[in-house]
């Protein structure tokens, strides 16, 4: 059986690693390593001094308060809609049909875009800076986009797509899928 | 049996809108939240603003979440998340310590002051860690995380974290053995 050098030693019981079989035996006949196990254990020891940090009273109902607001900054006409349970079968039959009277069937088929064009996508659903990142991030996964600019308070996506890549429009309404309460609503070219 | 509602189960309320299930679940992991992020930003403040920050977002995900995940691996994958965008927009100007410990006990003024001069020394020492091993080192060591668990939140291996920890935990001596009487550098070195 190979046998563990003191730098693994050392390495592991850094990492937690109980002293019993192999390290163990490692550390009755190595020296060096004993010093550095209990130079480990002085550290872990000083480390414990800080200990927990008390929660200020009110606290918790602060973030329940925050969580709240955040459901009630939800803009206006917002169709994301997904907190209420009830809402959500209506909010995605209308994404859908947004989705059909105003982008069409093209929308299924790869967009062909120009070198370097840029497109506005209205995103269904946005109501917070987390949902904006949310969807910039699953925008990001489509094949072809370089960059992506959200804005969730006018509910749109500013896309960049790469040079000579086509707009894969079915790859963005799955990736927004993914998300669950965002829906793609239309798609205009920016001149 | 106490019949406590796992995290799981707690979270499935949540994305029903349930406010009760996400006030449990916040006085479930707010300490540990706000200790991890307290001990990785040294700003008690900074840290209060992070944890609200990380259970908005368990609260805006939730009717995303699947309930086949580890709760606090995810929970805590969102605090690496806030922790290192938090560093990222706010450049840290001095180590600043103001947390009390959670249970204050009544001793003489002198032995505090020296206590609290300790942790003081020990926090800035902390802030002293590149920012992976830094949370590393506070998810292992002040959370209690195990090794695979601080492998998911860091997305590396667990041979990966034993290797940050090895290094955070050389750095951290050397940091401390001038003024807390630390012996461990040598012996760490490898």
């Amino acid at each position: 059986m190979k046998r563990l050098n003191c730098s693994t030693v050392k390495r592991r019981l850094a990492g937690g690693a109980p002293r019993d079989g192999e390290i163990g035996a490692h550390l009755r006949s190595c020296p060096d390593c004993r010093e550095a196990a209990a130079g480990l254990a002085e550290l872990d020891s000083t480390l414990q001094q800080l200990g927990p940090v008390a929660v200020p009273e009110g606290f918790t109902e602060q973030v329940v308060r925050a969580a709240q607001a955040l459901i009630d900054r939800r803009p206006s006409g917002s169709r994301w809609v997904s907190w209420r349970p009830a809402w959500r079968v209506p909010a995605t039959v209308l994404g859908g049909l947004l989705l059909g009277v105003l982008v069409g069937s093209a929308l299924f088929s790869a967009h062909p875009a120009r070198a370097d064009e840029t497109l506005v996508c209205r995103i269904g659903g946005m109501m917070c800076h987390i949902c904006a990142e949310t969807v910039e991030n699953l925008i990001l996964q489509v094949e072809g986009i370089e960059a992506v600019e959200v804005d969730w308070r006018k509910g749109t996506a500013k896309i960049r797509l790469s040079r000579g890549q086509p707009l894969r429009v079915r790859q963005l309404i799955e990736a927004l899928e993914r998300g669950r309460g965002y829906n793609l609503e239309a798609i205009e070219l920016v001149p | 049996m106490t019949g406590l509602p796992s995290d799981n189960a707690l979270m499935v309320r949540v994305s029903r809108g349930d406010a009760e299930a996400f006030r449990a679940l916040v006085q479930r992991y707010q300490q540990r939240v706000l200790t991890v992020a307290t001990r990785f930003l040294g700003d008690r403040a900074r840290a209060e603003e992070v944890t609200q920050e990380v259970f908005l977002r368990v609260f805006h995900a939730a009717p995303r979440y699947r309930t086949a995940a580890n709760f606090s691996t995810w929970l805590f994958t969102i605090v690496r998340r806030c922790c290192f965008n938090a560093t990222r927009t706010e450049r840290r100007e001095a180590a600043r310590l103001t947390a009390a410990p959670a249970t204050a006990s009544p001793v003489d003024p002198e032995q505090q002051l020296l206590r609290r001069e300790r942790r003081e020394r020990i926090q800035s020492a902390l802030l002293e860690l590149p920012a992976r091993q830094r949370l590393a080192l506070v998810l292992h060591c002040f959370d209690g995380l195990t090794q695979a668990e601080t492998a998911a939140v860091l997305g590396t291996t667990p041979r990966g974290v034993e290797s940050c920890l090895y290094r955070a935990k050389r750095r951290l001596a050397a940091l401390l053995e001038p003024s807390a009487g630390i012996s461990a550098e040598r012996g760490i070195e490898g």
